[in-house]
């Protein structure tokens, strides 16, 4: 199944055996999406929680 | 194989030129050059060489090197190397040129930046300023090519895009360039500034403004932009051997998204080796460092926006050595070639260093 990157537009493939709470990574910013629906061959991501670097400033 | 000759082999650049071209399938080294070694194995003055040649340096002189190369690689000092190469470019050679004595395509700079009158100033319109990732087509065809300054293809490689594409709106006249540089950069004379005692442990801002190198840099995203670009650099010494950092800032038109800005890289970089574009949501590593690039020929690109204010932050990392420096002439000696652009320069960088 293919989508795309939300955040920098990069193609995303997400595997047809993929289920819905699975996460996927685009391969060319790291932004990880977690599978939030599947039917009928289409997919639905929403952006999964990211940690940010927390320098204490 | 074709014959290279290396003028100025001793310096930090002349030694990355040896070993990346002793690498090299295509070529092979018949004459390097050095006024104060000449004699003298390769080896004593690049110790990294020992066991990979038997090459002993030759005197500067210019009509042994014509005799004996196809291709000449000059890596003399500013102000030097138009006292030479001339000759050579006359004799019909092909010349990658490593100092900025060929880099400006306006005669009427030279005063002003470098402090001297252009000698030659019918050579400059010969020499093909060389990024290949920006300029590939034109350096194919060249026999007469200038490698830019380390800071400046590294600036360059980061704002050409966004100076190209007219949708990000950028403000041409408030174009900042902040560089952080590894000490190889200053070259392998000594001297105070360079004693370790007074370098380590340094952010030195040894260039705060007024850097030659930002007339290379306007002169190429003119070009991109198809009208004059002001740009305001600042150079720092920093705490590394190898390597640079530079952080720009440009300022762009509302609304500008991040995808948009990731369009522009693409449209200019998908197919270049070279540029990798860096802005990873994971890991150390989300933007480029020198780090990640030192011994190799990559250019390491990435962004960041500030909406708020309207400010795009663009990264690029090098090592000023390859990519900033040989890598880049030999990427440019292959187009001439008409080599793979790669060749010879694919070596992944180090890590961890």
């Amino acid at each position: 199944m293919n989508t795309s990157c939300t955040e920098c537009g990069a193609g995303l493939t997400v595997p047809n055996d993929a289920i819905v709470g699975e996460i996927v990574s685009c391969k060319d910013c790291s932004t990880e999406y977690e599978v939030a629906e599947i039917s009928n061959g289409n997919v639905l991501l929403k952006p999964a929680e990211q940690v940010g670097e927390d320098w204490g400033e | 194989m074709v014959k290279v000759g290396v003028l100025a082999a001793s310096g930090y650049i002349g030694g990355e030129l040896l070993r990346l071209l002793l690498q090299h399938p295509e070529v092979e080294i018949t004459i390097a050059t050095s006024r104060k070694y000449a004699g003298e194995y390769v080896f004593r003055v690049h110790p990294n060489l020992r066991g990979v040649t038997e090459l002993k340096f030759s005197a500067n002189d210019a009509s042994k090197v014509m005799a004996d190369s196809e291709v000449v690689f000059a890596a003399l000092p500013h102000g030097e190397s138009v006292k030479i190469v001339p000759q050579i470019a006359d004799a019909g050679l092909k010349v990658v040129d490593l100092s900025a004595d060929f880099r400006l395509s306006d005669k009427g700079q030279y005063p002003t930046w470098y402090g001297y009158d252009h000698p030659r100033p019918d050579l400059l319109e010969k020499f093909v300023y060389s990024i290949p990732e920006i300029n590939r087509d034109q350096v194919k065809g060249a026999r007469l090519v200038s490698s830019p300054g380390c800071t400046a293809i590294t600036a360059t490689l980061a704002l050409a895009p966004l100076l190209k594409e007219k949708s990000l709106g950028i403000d041409r006249d408030h174009v900042v360039v902040d560089a952080k540089v590894g000490s190889s950069g200053a070259g392998g004379k000594p001297s105070l500034y360079t004693h370790f005692s007074e370098r380590f442990g340094v952010v030195r801002p040894y260039k705060p403004a007024g850097h030659r190198h930002a007339a290379e840099i306007e002169q190429v995203l003119a070009e991109m932009a198809g009208e004059s670009v002001k740009v305001s650099m600042s150079a720092h010494a920093v705490n590394m051997v190898r390597g640079i950092l530079v952080t720009s800032h440009v300022f762009i038109a509302a609304g500008v998204k991040p995808l948009d800005v990731w369009k522009a890289y693409r449209s200019m970089y998908t197919g270049s080796y070279f540029v990798r574009l860096v802005r990873d949501k994971q890991g150390p590593f989300r933007l480029p460092d020198p780090k990640l690039v030192v011994g190799s020929n990559f250019c390491d690109v990435g962004f960041e926006l500030e909406e708020r204010t309207g400010r795009l932050v663009a990264l690029s990392a090098t090592d000023n050595l390859v990519k900033g420096a040989a890598g880049n002439a030999i990427q440019s000696m292959n187009l001439m070639l008409g080599f793979d652009e790669k060749t010879g320069l694919t070596s992944a960088p180090l890590h961890p260093v």
